[in-house]
């Protein structure tokens, strides 16, 4: 049978443990304030 | 807590709640399929970080403002973030042309490219039209199930789960999506071909 597609070779990559840890903290320090007419974010040290 | 069983869904809920961990758990749990898309399309390390990096700010921003509404779906939803994040980097790319410091600089090399590359940019684009408006005529469950495939990069596995059905179901609908499109090339007496 002819085959239709392939399977992509996995890339057994992972992003450095630094860049994890950045955006936790940026997670952490992001407040998001809605007001009436958008949004206003505040990054909180 | 048995934190790595939540599905997805909770933990984003749990996450717009305010519970930090959650996210944790999230990025842990897809880092590995969302950084190897990326780095399959971008083949540079630095580069990829830089996008994962991105993907992951755009969702942090869009699960604190509350607009995340794709019900449980949240990994074929990140991937759709770095798929755009990837197009965004190649569009840039092309604009800014790099010369690099050699001796044997040839400025035709740089005009002559950039002329072929915008031919070929129309080309495929009109390719993709084409694509698209062939994919539209689909029956509603092949449609979706070669989109899910082709364009989020999701494995059938993913596919059978986000869809409720089997993975044989899933794979032969995309057998028959193939089928149904060179059906539809024909009728339509389409030519895809890109140089």
């Amino acid at each position: 049978m002819m085959k239709l597609y392939s399977e992509k070779t996995p890339v057994k990559e992972q992003p450095s443990k630094e860049i994890i840890q950045y955006l936790l903290n940026y997670s952490k320090q992001l407040k998001v304030v809605k007001t009436n007419l958008n949004y206003i974010e505040l990054h909180l040290n | 807590m048995k934190s790595t069983k939540l599905p997805d869904g909770v933990l984003v809920n749990n996450y717009i709640d305010g519970h930090e961990k959650s996210l944790e758990i999230l990025i842990y749990r897809h880092k590995q399929r969302i950084f190897s898309f990326i780095l399959s399309k971008i083949l540079d390390k630095d580069l990829a970080e830089d996008i994962f990096q991105d993907t992951f700010i755009k969702v942090i921003k869009t699960l604190k403002k509350g607009k995340y509404n794709e019900e449980g779906k949240f990994l074929p939803w990140v991937m759709r973030i770095a798929h755009n994040l990837v197009i965004d980097h190649f569009r840039r790319s092309k604009r800014i042309p790099t010369i690099s410091n050699s001796d044997e600089f040839d400025i035709f090399s740089i005009i002559g490219d950039d002329v072929l590359n915008a031919e070929n940019q129309i080309i495929k684009s009109q390719i993709l039209d084409d694509v698209k408006d062939l994919i539209e005529e689909l029956p509603e469950d092949q449609k979706e199930v070669l989109i899910m495939r082709m364009y989020k990069d999701m494995s059938f596995k993913e596919i059978s789960e986000s869809t409720d059905v089997s993975i044989n179901t899933a794979l032969g609908r995309m057998r028959y999506a193939l089928i149904n499109l060179r059906k539809l090339i024909e009728k339509h007496q389409i030519i895809l071909i890109s140089s």
